[in-house]
């Protein structure tokens, strides 16, 4: 990282913290004390390069009613992105198999990504399929989309095809962002409509997160009902759910097990030990809006000091905030359509323990 | 140390160019608060979504009568509609107008020296006007901006278009500046009103009408300090005077309405899901704002300051409460390319919500590309049709530009209301006719309920088609019509609503329908072979009688005649050119005046009355359409309508009742409630939101609760009824799809006799649901889903709960179900026998027979269940479509069959000798819907509104009561004067069962008509209406022939594909023969 970045970074993390904590002491001294190298979690004091291969597969319903898909995670290998040097291969820390939503990437601002994406001829989609995320940057080559869009080309994987995308997480990329297909739709055949779509077919399950933690390793969270600044080292536990329109899908990555991955499937059952942190990361998808509630906590409104105990969000929106589990059950839902089932509980206890709700897999 | 050092040298740096920042930072935190709190006192965002969304969405009685409405209450410190005498109350400067001048006084005072806290510097006086453009869309052009600088006034008029524009104008000014807004609205009234500029933002402005139809656009407050946003990956403060360009980006049903503002401040229209050009790294600012429907606004590879935040987002929600700017530059990071950005909201997209930025190499000087627009030169456009060819003013009808929007309404006859009224004047009002490139362009502004944009037919290879989303959804859609010919749209939901366009090639002389139409069934229907003629004459004719209620068929009165209104007007379809007159008219004998038969009650007298949703009769204290009507079927009279209009029913569609047969659930398909009222008084006992566009209910007989399909939802939602304290409780919705999966949109629904198995044909998933109660009543689980034919739309269940029927609407197939193995059995054949587009199939409660209702054809097909073929056709109204059976006296079942498009209630006999055998299947009489009235025009029965229009029209649901089918009649009291076998179904169909069941029926059809006709002849001489009806049952059948003889090698015939593409060539190619 060189200076002039470095320097970015402190710059944004600095008037962020004005913002969020308005006492410049408090503030200095913090965005100081990650310079220092006392943030407790950077493991590379320098960019990671993260080769990832992804490919999508079809979920099959046997029962009727058409068929999900999902992304499945092949490889994660990680790279000095200066010297090039191999550092790990994290691809153990994934579920194994296509899950929704597709796997949480974990990235750290100024990393960079090579993801290939794979249609596998046998299993994996009927059509050309991709994957466009937001947030990062990448150049037109890497959007996913189709040419008729991009004026460009298609940028997508036919069956038996592969596709890389470039992403580099620059400064001020820091955040949760979502990825999904931007292809699909065109060839999918859905039973009454093949339709002239050209934004893919995000819906039946090509969605996933990606997390790009800022590189000053803070993040901020309602802890005692006060806005706290956190390293994020100190989270135990991240979810990431996508709202879709009849469901939470989640997934989960525990620190306290290795930063292991779980998918949780729909409305699952959230463990958190008492007293843990926890990072909650929603997005909407598909065409309905929520409004989200955690009963019995609050939490920040991201970006303000403001602190909300539900929040409105439509698709592709993101919610992110952390709060400390407090022993008990709690119920999270959409207001909107908890009768419909789009409920689950949040169960803090001396365990911890999350249990994956209903799986689309036959 | 070293370090210690270096971080104390860098703190104190770093102090001093922070302070600034942080000085800047407080000051721009304030004004972020500032539009915080305009947010929250504008929105109650929360609050709104939790209202019924008929009330979120499209209540539009809550507006006040400002106009033009502003969006800001924090910038408007003072509104004043009177237009006289109006001071402005300012500790900068107290200065009476006299508005009446039109000007402001140049004598104003401005600028106080000795006050500082609040120093208004300048004045913009800006004028609007609300104009009506050609295609009836209403659009803000600006007359006059006047800034007064002290005394100094510069004319800033040139920055703005000269044109009525959609946005508005976007008014500009600057924080602390003051705006004196004369608006002047579409019916001229001018008013005035006073805007002080306190806070900056970006907020809308629109007028107290037509905000869905472009009364709408932006003021922005510019900053006067620097505003923070994310350049080069750093929240930096940039200047708003450094802007290169700004966009004004209005999202608004599924369209995107544009505007660019240059660095001059000079304005361009950009109209519809514009290209937006800009160089790489120029500094542009968006701002987006919504005026109808909910949305979430995405732009490709940008990210920005979430104002007010510290929040670096992608992604916004805009709803009509919300507007929201940011600042990038573009490409940022990510370099040039052409970039999408749309609205995130997956069926919005589908329905073309979407443009392009497009970044060029810096220098290229890239510019933004208007998109369609509903706007003409005066004139231009009838100029240039007539240019190419004169005679064409023969065809008269009036010239909307290239550019028609269509208003989708709860309103019968015009669910697709093209909002520039009647091209064909007294045709209809849900036609659009352009030129070549025309744009279809539909917003949902005035339903209630979801909906989909569905094109249903369209020229052969025609690029954009189908146009078509997965899910029902609020908002519009947009779709460019490049080849000429018709096109049709409908709602998926809703498949009555119908919208046509007609791209009109303007070198030829004639109306052009197209040289080949699809489908949506992919069926060609090809002007050189019959059926694809007949076919697409049949669609059109429905069109013009679904879509005037002129030509719908009134029986009330003495002579009833029915009166086709046609347009005289040439067409051509592929090679053939003729008339549309004889187009439409000759394959029904040529007249577009036919008397109908006089009304005539069956013989013999039913049990209890039948209730008719005669859904799109209008009355006079409500503004949505619809009411129940209680025919008593022991005298045929209409003895009560219940309309409810203090809950303003909307479309009620199908009842069912408790099974003490004392409520009626009543559901309304084009909102999202269930109502109940009190059979014997018409009294409302509840009205409970169930979910979007509730289509049939039905109750489990073992155990009473309420099972309502969501048509536009997702699934059944299962309620209880208190009788207690009157109330509806909603216990669950069961999804009728697993998560993820496509939506199903169930509708007709039907629940075994023993309550242990319901049935849901899925609209949108062309299969059918059976969901398993039997382990746990309370448990229901989906068994499995039975693919069916296309758009399964109606239930019947045997006796036995053993199998079920299923009609297919767009297959024209009758699906037979095995409900323990969820297979289909057989598939029954509609066409065959002259019906097509099947609705309600209930099979009689001894489960002989199912009658169904084809409203294509305006046909009833009767069929026989010990063979599932087709033994009779019967005539029936248009838009024939609800059945149901009840009992007749002495035994036997009536079967009670409703028409849209017609007022009469048509009574079968589905087994006059009560053999078991339908093949005597006759029409017992009728019942005129409208009821009677007194010499001096009161009701000569109970109503609680008045009746203004449609009378009897829009025949629906039907439920009989005594509830007669297995299951429920069990449960009826001993007062009911029902037979032993109708109150044991279940035995007298076992014992009919036990018969032998008749030998080959392979040649069923020339044996029906010949049983058809001795019936006739064995009853009693032909009446003259008879003899009518006849004649068009006989002009039907040959066009059936005709259609379904097509020139075709034998041998094609027999490959199964081959049959297989016939089979839907001949879906829809059978004459509605709307039998008088």
């Amino acid at each position: 990282m060189n200076y002039y970045q470095h320097f970015s970074i402190l710059l944004i993390a600095f008037v962020a913290s004005i913002f969020v904590f308005g006492n410049i002491d408090q503030v200095f001294d913090s965005v100081f004390a990650q310079s220092q190298g006392d943030n407790g979690d950077s493991i590379y004091p320098y960019p990671v390069l993260h080769k990832i291969e992804m490919s999508v597969h079809k979920i099959e319903k046997s029962n009727g009613g058409g068929d999900l898909y999902g992304y499945q995670l092949d490889r994660h290998l990680l790279f000095n992105a200066n010297t090039g040097e191999f550092l790990n291969n994290i691809t153990k820390k994934y579920s194994s198999g296509p899950t929704i939503p597709g796997p949480s990437i974990l990235i750290e601002e100024g990393d960079s990504v090579e993801i290939t994406l794979t249609n596998p001829k046998e299993t994996g989609a009927p059509g050309m399929v991709s994957i466009h995320v937001h947030g990062i940057h990448y150049s037109i080559a890497s959007d996913g989309t189709l040419g008729i869009l991009n004026d460009l080309r298609d940028e997508g994987v036919k069956p038996g095809q592969s596709i890389k995308y470039h992403w580099t997480a620059g400064p001020g990329t820091a955040g949760t962002w979502p990825y999904h297909d931007h292809t699909l739709g065109l060839d999918l055949g859905h039973s009454n409509s093949p339709g002239t779509n050209m934004n893919g077919a995000e819906t039946i399950g090509l969605f996933g997160t990606l997390v790009i933690d800022s590189a000053s390793g803070k993040t901020v969270g309602l802890i005692d009902e006060k806005p706290t600044k956190i390293d994020i080292a100190d989270i135990s536990k991240e979810v990431l759910c996508y709202v879709t329109d009849d469901a939470f899908w989640c997934d989960q990555i525990d620190y306290r097990n290795n930063a292991m991955r779980t998918a949780l499937w729909e409305n699952p059952t959230i463990g958190l030990k008492d007293g843990d942190l926890i990072r909650f990361h929603l997005y909407g998808m598909g065409t309905d809006f929520h409004i989200f509630e955690l009963t019995g906590y609050q939490w920040l409104e991201p970006g303000t000091t403001n602190i909300i105990s539900k929040k409105k969000f439509g698709p592709l929106e993101n919610h992110v905030f952390t709060i400390q589990g407090k022993d008990g059950i709690a119920e999270y839902r959409d207001i909107l359509n908890s009768i419909s089932g789009m409920k689950g509980e949040f169960r803090v206890d001396s365990v911890g323990e999350s249990i994956p709700g209903k799986s689309p897999i036959n | 140390m070293e370090i210690m050092k270096m971080n104390n040298l860098l703190k104190n740096i770093i102090m001093c160019i922070f302070a600034v920042i942080l000085l800047t930072s407080t000051l721009i935190l304030g004004v972020q608060n500032g539009i915080n709190i305009v947010k929250n006192e504008n929105s109650g965002e929360e609050k709104h979504s939790i209202l019924p969304n008929s009330i979120a969405e499209n209540d539009n009685v809550k507006l006040t009568s400002v106009h033009p409405i502003i969006q800001t209450a924090e910038a408007t410190t003072e509104i004043d509609n009177k237009g006289i005498d109006h001071k402005i109350k300012s500790e900068g400067y107290a200065k009476k107008i006299d508005y009446n001048k039109g000007e402001l006084d140049s004598n104003l005072e401005l600028g106080s020296e000795n006050d500082t806290d609040t120093q208004f510097n300048k004045v913009n006086e800006v004028t609007i006007k609300a104009e009506k453009l050609q295609n009836g869309q209403y659009a803000y052009r600006l007359l006059k901006h006047i800034l007064y600088d002290g005394e100094s006034a510069e004319d800033l008029t040139k920055r703005y278009s000269k044109i009525p524009t959609i946005p508005g104008p976007s008014i500009e000014m600057t924080q602390n500046d003051v705006l004196i807004l004369h608006s002047i609205d579409e019916t001229g009234l001018k008013k005035t009103q006073e805007i002080r500029a306190e806070k900056p933002g970006t907020f809308e402005y629109y007028g107290e009408h037509y905000r869905t139809l472009g009364l709408f656009g932006a003021l922005i407050i510019n900053p006067v300090e620097k505003v923070p946003a994310q350049i080069n990956g750093e929240v930096v403060n940039v200047n708003t005077d450094e802007l290169e360009k700004q966009y004004v980006l209005f999202m608004v049903g599924s369209t995107f309405w544009g505007q660019e503002i240059d660095s001059n401040h000079n304005q361009k229209p950009l109209w519809t899901n514009p290209t937006l050009g800009a160089d790489l790294n120029q500094l542009v600012r968006f701002h987006i704002l919504g005026a109808a429907h909910q949305h979430t606004f995405h732009l490709h590879a940008h990210r920005w300051l979430d104002p007010g935040t510290t929040n670096i987002i992608d992604t916004k929600l805009i709803d009509p409460q919300s507007s929201h700017w940011f600042i990038v530059e573009a490409g940022d990071k990510v370099g040039i390319g052409t970039w999408q950005y749309h609205c995130h909201v997956f069926a919005h997209m589908e329905a073309g919500m979407m443009g392009e930025f497009k970044v060029g190499p810096a220098g290229s000087d890239t510019q933004s590309i208007p998109g369609m627009s509903p706007f003409v030169e005066s004139g231009s456009f009838t100029e240039s049709q007539s240019n190419a060819d004169t005679s064409k003013s023969e065809n008269s009808f009036s010239s909307q530009g290239n550019f028609i929007t269509f208003d989708i309404t709860d309103d019968p006859g015009q669910w697709f209301r093209n909002v520039g009224g009647e091209l064909l004047p007294g045709i209809t009002k849900s036609l659009g006719i352009v030129e070549t490139k025309g744009t279809a362009h539909f917003i949902m502004s005035s339903t209630n309920t979801v909906h989909t944009i569905s094109s249903l037919l369209w020229p052969t290879g025609a690029p954009n088609m189908p146009f078509d989303q997965l899910t029902s959804y609020r908002g519009g859609g947009i779709v460019e019509l490049e080849k000429p010919g018709l096109y049709m749209f409908t709602c998926k939901i809703h498949p009555y609503m119908l919208g046509g366009m007609i791209v009109d090639d303007p070198e030829t002389k004639e109306l052009d329908l197209g040289n080949k139409l699809t489908l949506n069934t992919r069926t060609e229907l090809d002007p050189n072979e019959e059926n694809g003629f007949a076919t697409a004459s049949a669609l059109l004719r429905t069109f013009l009688i679904a879509n005037n209620p002129n030509n719908w068929q009134d029986y009330s009165g003495d002579n009833p005649t029915w009166n086709l209104e046609i347009p005289n007007i040439d067409i051509k379809f592929g090679d053939k050119k003729t008339n549309l007159k004889t187009f439409l008219l000759s394959p029904i004998g040529g007249n577009d005046t036919l008397p109908l038969n006089a009304i005539q009650h069956p013989s013999k007298p039913g049990i209890g009355e039948v209730w008719i949703d005669t859904q799109f009769e209008k009355t006079a204290n409500k503004s949505k359409p619809g009411s129940a009507t209680e025919v008593n079927v022991e005298n045929w009279q209409v003895e009560r309508k219940v309309a409810l209009p203090h809950i303003n029913l909307n479309n009620p569609h199908n009842m069912w009742s408790d099974s003490q047969q004392d409520i009626i659930y009543q559901t309304q398909w084009s909102d999202n409630r269930l109502s109940a009222f009190d059979r014997h008084s018409g009294k409302l006992l509840d009205d409970i939101k169930v979910g979007d566009a509730p289509s049939h209910v039905i109750t489990n007989p073992i155990n009473d609760l309420i099972y309502v399909s969501l048509s536009g939802d997702k699934g059944v939602a299962e309620l209880k009824f208190n009788k207690d304290n009157n109330k509806f409780e909603l216990l669950r919705i069961i999804p009728m799809q697993e998560s993820g999966q496509n939506p199903t949109s169930p509708h007709g629904l039907w629940i075994t006799p023993d309550g242990r198995k319901m049935i849901t044909p899925n609209h949108f998933t062309d299969d059918t649901s059976i969901t398993d109660f039997s382990s746990n009543l309370r448990e229901g689980k989906i068994q499995n889903r039975t693919e069916t034919g296309h758009m399964p739309i109606a239930t019947g269940m045997m006796p036995n709960g053993k199998t079920a029927y299923v009609s297919d609407f767009l297959s024209s197939t009758i699906d037979v179900i095995d409900l323990n193995k969820g297979s289909v059995i057989k598939t029954i054949d509609l066409p065959d026998k002259g019906n097509a587009l099947p609705i309600q199939t209930p099979v009689s409660p001894d489960g002989q027979y199912v009658v169904t209702a084809n409203t294509l054809t305006a046909t009833i097909a009767i069929i026989d269940t010990d063979t599932n073929n087709i033994v009779k056709t019967l005539p029936c109204d248009p838009g024939c479509h609800g059945v149901n059976f009840g009992a007749k006296e002495g035994g036997g079942y009536y079967a009670y069959v409703t028409s849209k498009f017609s007022n009469r209630l048509i009574v079968v006999d589905g087994d006059p000798n009560n053999d078991g055998n339908p093949e005597d299947a006759k029409i017992a009489g009728n019942v005129l819907l409208t009821g009677k009235y007194a010499s001096n025009g009161s009701p000569l029965f109970n109503t609680d509104d008045e009746i203004v229009k449609y009378n009897g029209m829009g025949g629906q649901g039907v439920y009989p009561i005594p509830n007669v089918n297995p299951g429920w009649v069990e449960k009826l009291g001993l007062s009911w004067n029902l037979t032993s076998e109708q109150r044991d179904p279940l035995t007298s169909f076992n014992q009919l069962n036990n018969q032998p069941i008749q030998a080959n029926n392979n040649d069923s059809s020339t044996k029906n008509e010949d049983s058809n006709d001795e019936s006739m002849q064995s009853q009693q001489e032909p009446t003259t209406s008879q003899l009518i009806e006849e004649k068009l049952s006989e002009l039907q059948q040959q066009s059936v022939t005709q259609a379904m003889a097509p020139n075709m090698v034998t041998e094609q015939a027999k490959n199964p594909s081959f049959e297989k593409l016939q089979k839907l060539k001949n879906i829809l190619s059978l004459l509605p023969v709307p039998t008088p």
